[in-house]
């Protein structure tokens, strides 16, 4: 884990080296010549700094150039050692809209059901939408991969779905903050999938079958061997459970920052090269080439980025769902 | 010899811990880093997941109350009402089906009756013809004996009414003639034309 991060760390570091460096001939320029100064002091701005600040959560919401909220904060207090900060900030700003969003469009979806039976009326529009992603959902991901019983974990499924879609989606429009960029908000999510897939599982299998997924004894084993499978497999059982659900919070935490990180980089190089054709001559159209290329990228990465918010939302509901169904099918 | 395998404790000790804390600083990692930059992109903050956990099982809470079922349901009625439409529309078909073999078989039956109707209307109109044929045909032979008859009857009534006068004629000619005192060729021209006017 450590080293996982260490390296995530570092190959962020040299991505925003790579734009600084990009960044260095207009520096110079900057000190050549003094009318590019303006466009040099963007370049430079436009630094790791920068591509953090978009990122990491805030206390101020920033309507650049428009100004600033400064959202409320509450003083910390520790309960167990851990320092809890219930402030407002961006990322809980974002995910309360998430939340609004995920209970509006519900409620249309069931208002329009309720007046759909009053009316005898086709369905049309949002409700057809909203109605096909339920109906897949609760058929081709919770009923197909939980089976019999199923049903019940379709709100939660649905929901899961839903939110983090609305928080991926959220983080695309502009002056927005993406949420699930945060290791703490997918954590959390999955966490609340681990305490749901473990309960399912207690519930399901009972005690003795609930254990039975941790100590685990293939049938047919040796008597002398027991143990020593017990004292091997156990931690490795273990660990398993934890994994899988990390996986979960990173998967989401990861394409979610990713997609910014590289959508902000080609932002840069639109910046950067922009001094170039303030400083004229040959740098004209080598700027104007590089804007137009990194625009293009910027534009098609936006356009993956809302393909993947789809993905990852489909994919955190799916593996729940497969979770859950694999651990009450459990031997 | 219980001292000296203290020491050796001892010794054992410092590794011992060194790897604990070492095991202990691994994994304490990500908090370490977020104490290294409290606002980089690992900054754990646990108010953030506390707001998460509650928004989403808030969300999750209210869904479950008031939208979910109402979907839920009116999915159900709806594919419950589509179900019955297609059922009924199957049962209609059948009935149509059954219907309409229904008005073959009578349209058939009908047809059927209507040429056994004409067959008999035909052999009873031939009948009839030829019943009036023969009926005609009895009528005119009667008709004609009855003509021949009353002919013969005439003729007899005639021939005796002729007879009758012949013989009265006969009668009023010897008559004149033995008035007239005639001779004998007298007699016989005049009795001859006598004859002959009748």
């Amino acid at each position: 884990m450590n080293r996982v991060l260490d390296r995530s760390m570092d190959s962020l570091r040299s991505l925003t080296e790579r734009v600084q460096e990009h960044a260095a001939p207009a520096a110079a320029a900057q000190e050549h010549h003094g009318e590019a100064a303006g466009a040099g002091e963007h370049a430079e701005e436009w630094g790791t700094e920068v591509m953090m600040h978009h990122v990491v959560d805030s206390n101020i919401w920033e309507f650049k150039p428009f100004g600033e909220v400064h959202l409320p904060e509450f003083p910390a207090f520790n309960i167990g050692g851990l320092e809890i900060d219930l402030s407002i900030t961006k990322h809980v700003l974002f995910l309360t809209f998430a939340a609004v969003l995920t209970i509006v469009t519900m409620f249309i979806a069931a208002r329009s059901t309720e007046r759909l039976e009053e009316g005898k009326k086709a369905p049309r529009g949002l409700l057809n939408g909203i109605e096909a992603f339920y109906l897949y959902l609760r058929d081709d991901v919770v009923m197909a991969n939980i089976g019999r019983g199923g049903e019940r974990f379709v709100p939660l499924v649905i929901t899961f779905f839903f939110f983090i879609l609305y928080a991926n989606l959220l983080g695309l429009i502009p002056f927005g903050a993406t949420a699930t960029g945060n290791i703490m908000v997918t954590a959390a999510l999955a966490i609340i999938a681990l305490v749901v897939i473990e309960t399912a599982g207690f519930i399901a299998l009972g005690p003795v079958g609930y254990a039975k997924t941790v100590f685990f004894l293939p049938p047919g084993l040796p008597g002398p061997l027991k143990p020593v499978t017990l004292l091997i497999m156990a931690p490795v059982e273990l660990i398993a459970k934890f994994s899988k659900i990390m996986a979960l919070a990173i998967r989401l935490f990861a394409n979610m920052t990713a997609g910014h990180f590289v959508i902000l980089a080609f932002m840069g190089l639109i910046l950067t090269y922009g001094s170039m054709i303030v400083e004229g001559g040959f740098g004209i159209p080598i700027g104007a080439v590089t804007i137009l290329g990194s625009m293009g990228l910027a534009l098609f990465v936006m356009m993956l980025e809302i393909f993947i918010a789809l993905l990852q939302a489909y994919i955190f509901a799916m593996l729940t769902s497969v979770f859950i169904g694999l651990i009450r099918h459990a031997h | 010899m219980r001292l000296a395998g203290l020491g050796a404790l001892r010794s054992l000790a410092a590794p011992v811990k060194l790897a604990g804390f070492g095991a202990l600083w691994s994994f304490a990692a990500p908090v370490r880093l977020a104490a290294q930059a409290e606002t980089g992109i690992f900054s754990l903050n646990w108010g953030l997941f506390i707001w998460t956990v509650v928004l989403f099982v808030l969300t999750l809470l209210v869904l479950a109350k008031w939208a979910f079922p109402l979907i839920a349901g009116g999915l159900e009625q709806r594919h419950a009402k589509i179900q019955g439409a297609i059922d009924d529309a199957l049962s209609a078909r059948d009935e149509a089906k059954g219907l309409l073999s229904q008005q073959e078989a009578a349209l058939e039956a009908a047809r059927g009756d209507a040429r056994e109707m004409l067959e008999n209307a035909r052999q009873h109109a031939d009948g009839l013809r030829k019943e009036m044929l023969e009926e005609a045909r009895a009528q005119q032979a009667q008709l004609l004996d009855d003509a021949r008859r009353e002919i013969r009857h005439e003729r007899d009534r005639l021939r005796e009414e002729i007879r009758r006068d012949a013989v009265d004629l006969a009668l009023a000619a010897s008559e004149r003639l033995i008035r007239a005192r005639l001779d004998a060729e007298e007699n016989r021209r005049l009795v001859h034309d006598f004859v002959s006017d009748i």
